[in-house]
């Protein structure tokens, strides 16, 4: 995970290859993502490890992963891709060590987002 | 970054995804290109049942593949086998991008890796869009060619023909009308484009005006301040607002005559209404919606003009998907005995004078006049012959005297101009497989002497430049 820590959780280059110029289009998107993801969902992503069930924690976080890539987040995207892929292959060890690491980073997210992004 | 090209839509869109996020995205996008009609799905378990319910209503399905309860790949199946008409497109991650691969294989149209760019995105949806109308039309067509009924003649009962190519062309429109596509309408001078327009806008079931608007002459900036309107104070004179006629045709049909007379500038902005579906009024920043069906007429060769770069190729073809070539009135010279006794009828009751009888002779002279201004000349023509005979017999002699025909030509022909290119001698070859002789010619000459005259023997004799009795005997020989 090291190589693709960024000093801004959300990457303005990344939204402008997705949805070009239009500000409006990305702040409605931003808006969508604070409305769409909140920080229960770690928790939600939480409980299916602590039940055992890592194929939905699996489905789950792969859904978080397609969430962030929305807003440009790279290091969310890449945390919840490697959840998903420890979940797939039964790690739940690493699973669990994951999630505190994409708790933090949605938080950034979040703020960031709240803090600069939206008017 | 070139930008995508959204175009107004009825179409009815399904987003399947489990991610709220995903599917707020997709439809933001969609939204922000003119779609106004979308289902986002995060449940793939509710899929099955919509179809079910509503499945013949689906234009284009957004599929996500990883999905709890019930795949991607699983849906897939079941829309390919039984809903066959909806095209799907599949949104991937990168990792699922193999199984993307085997979709395609599956039937899906398209796959998308996620997160859609708005690009992306809107291409694959406009081109799935339009290769749903292509099939539905194809099918469309073979129902039509295979029942080989009209299905609303009413709404065509503005015009008067038994003509099988006209029947024929009726079929299309009924297929085509409910398209948001462009239809380009193409004919000579007369023939009656804006009444085809009208009845393929009767056809759409667009709740919105008929709206038309003539091109030929117009300048550019009364080109846009006719379509777009204005905003007060947008130019000098310009003392009130206009709504311009897209505005009046919202939601219906804006058709618009003699499409291969406007300017170049005037050509640019409508291919940008035909690509962006959106439009500024003159003297405003603010981007308005074109939610309109678009009809185009022209007499012009638009293939020719395009050549000479007097029309953009571009715009030709967005504006050609669909379209129909409405035969000359000397084609179907069946229609002729109808559309005259309509006009000399009309005529009589606009005017309150007796309705003239037509004598056989002069149907059957009508028949071999060349109408070079096609059922609107021979509308005058009744209305002429009606008003200045105000009852009686109308005979061939009635014609020549109100000065439409000089008085040394007693017949007139309008050579075919599409056999312009065409070198001498091989028009007879291709008519007989090889090259006639006099008699083979004789006989072909008489033969169309005749269809022409409709019988007619003194007016076939006229068409030959010899004698009635001379044709006589001739054809009492072939006989015997």
């Amino acid at each position: 995970m090291q190589g693709i820590v960024e000093s801004s959780p959300i990457s303005n280059e990344r939204l402008a290859v997705l949805y070009g110029s239009n500000k409006e289009i990305i702040a409605r998107i931003l808006a969508g993502f604070i409305a769409n993801v909140s920080d229960k969902r770690v928790a939600e992503l939480r409980c299916y490890l602590d039940a055992g069930d890592l194929k939905t924690l699996s489905f789950k976080a792969h859904s978080l992963k397609g969430a962030a890539g929305t807003v440009g987040a790279g290091m969310l995207q890449a945390v919840a891709n490697e959840i998903e892929l420890a979940a797939g292959e039964n790690d739940s060890i690493k699973a669990d060590s994951l999630l505190t690491v994409l708790k933090d980073e949605l938080e950034r997210v979040i703020a960031h987002i709240k803090e600069r992004a939206l008017p | 970054m070139k930008p995508p090209k959204p175009r107004s839509h009825t179409s009815f869109v399904v987003i399947v995804d489990d991610e709220p996020q995903m599917l707020s995205t997709c439809r933001e996008l969609l939204v922000s290109n003119g779609f106004k009609n979308i289902l986002t799905l995060d449940d793939s378990r509710t899929v099955v049942p919509l179809l079910k319910d509503k499945g013949e209503e689906i234009s284009l399905m957004l599929l996500d593949l990883s999905m709890p309860h019930i795949s991607g790949q699983k849906l897939l199946e079941e829309l390919t086998a039984n809903f066959p008409h909806i095209p799907v497109i599949i949104l991937t991650s990168i990792h699922d991008t193999d199984t993307a691969v085997q979709c395609i294989k599956a039937g899906a149209i398209d796959y998308l890796v996620k997160p859609p760019s708005i690009d992306r995105l809107i291409t694959s949806v406009n081109n799935a869009i339009d290769m749903q109308e292509l099939k539905r039309e194809v099918r469309e067509l073979r129902h039509y060619l295979l029942d080989g009924t009209l299905q609303h003649r009413d709404k065509f009962s503005k015009i008067i023909t038994k003509n099988s190519k006209m029947m024929n062309l009726f079929k299309y429109i009924e297929a085509v009308a409910p398209s948001p596509i462009p239809l380009l309408i193409t004919g000579e001078t007369g023939v009656g484009k804006e009444l085809i327009a009208d009845a393929a806008h009767r056809l759409s079931g667009r709740e919105g005006n008929f709206v038309a608007i003539n091109a030929a002459g117009i300048d550019d900036h009364t080109f846009s301040d006719t379509l777009f309107g204005h905003v007060k104070g947008a130019f000098t004179g310009a003392d009130t607002k206009r709504d311009g006629m897209i505005a009046q045709a919202q939601g219906g049909t804006l058709f618009f005559d003699e499409i291969g007379d406007l300017s170049e500038m005037s050509q640019i902005k409508l291919l940008r209404i035909i690509q962006e579906q959106s439009y500024y009024q003159l003297g405003s920043d603010e981007l308005k919606k074109c939610n309109v069906r678009l009809i185009f007429a022209t007499n012009k060769d638009l293939m020719r003009l395009q050549s000479e770069g007097k029309f953009r190729k571009d715009l030709y073809y967005r504006l050609s998907c669909h379209r129909v070539h409405i035969p000359p009135l000397r084609e179907r010279t069946e229609d002729i005995p109808l559309l005259f006794e309509h006009f000399l009828s009309v005529a009589a009751e606009e005017t309150g004078i007796a309705k003239p009888e037509c004598s056989q002779e002069l149907i059957s002279f009508l028949r071999t006049y060349a109408f070079t201004g096609n059922v609107r000349e021979l509308q005058g023509i009744a209305y002429d012959l009606a008003m200045r005979h105000r009852g009686g017999v109308l005979r061939v002699n009635n014609f020549k005297e109100a000065g439409r025909l000089p008085e040394d030509e007693q017949f007139s022909f309008k050579p075919d101009k599409t056999d312009d290119n065409i070198e001498d001698g091989e028009l007879l070859l291709r008519k007989f497989g090889h090259f006639p002789t006099f008699e083979e010619m004789e006989n072909y000459l008489v033969e169309q002497a005749m269809k022409r005259s409709n019988g007619n023997q003194s007016m076939a004799a006229g068409f030959l430049g010899v004698s009635r009795q001379a044709l006589n005997k001739r054809l009492s020989l072939k006989k015997g």
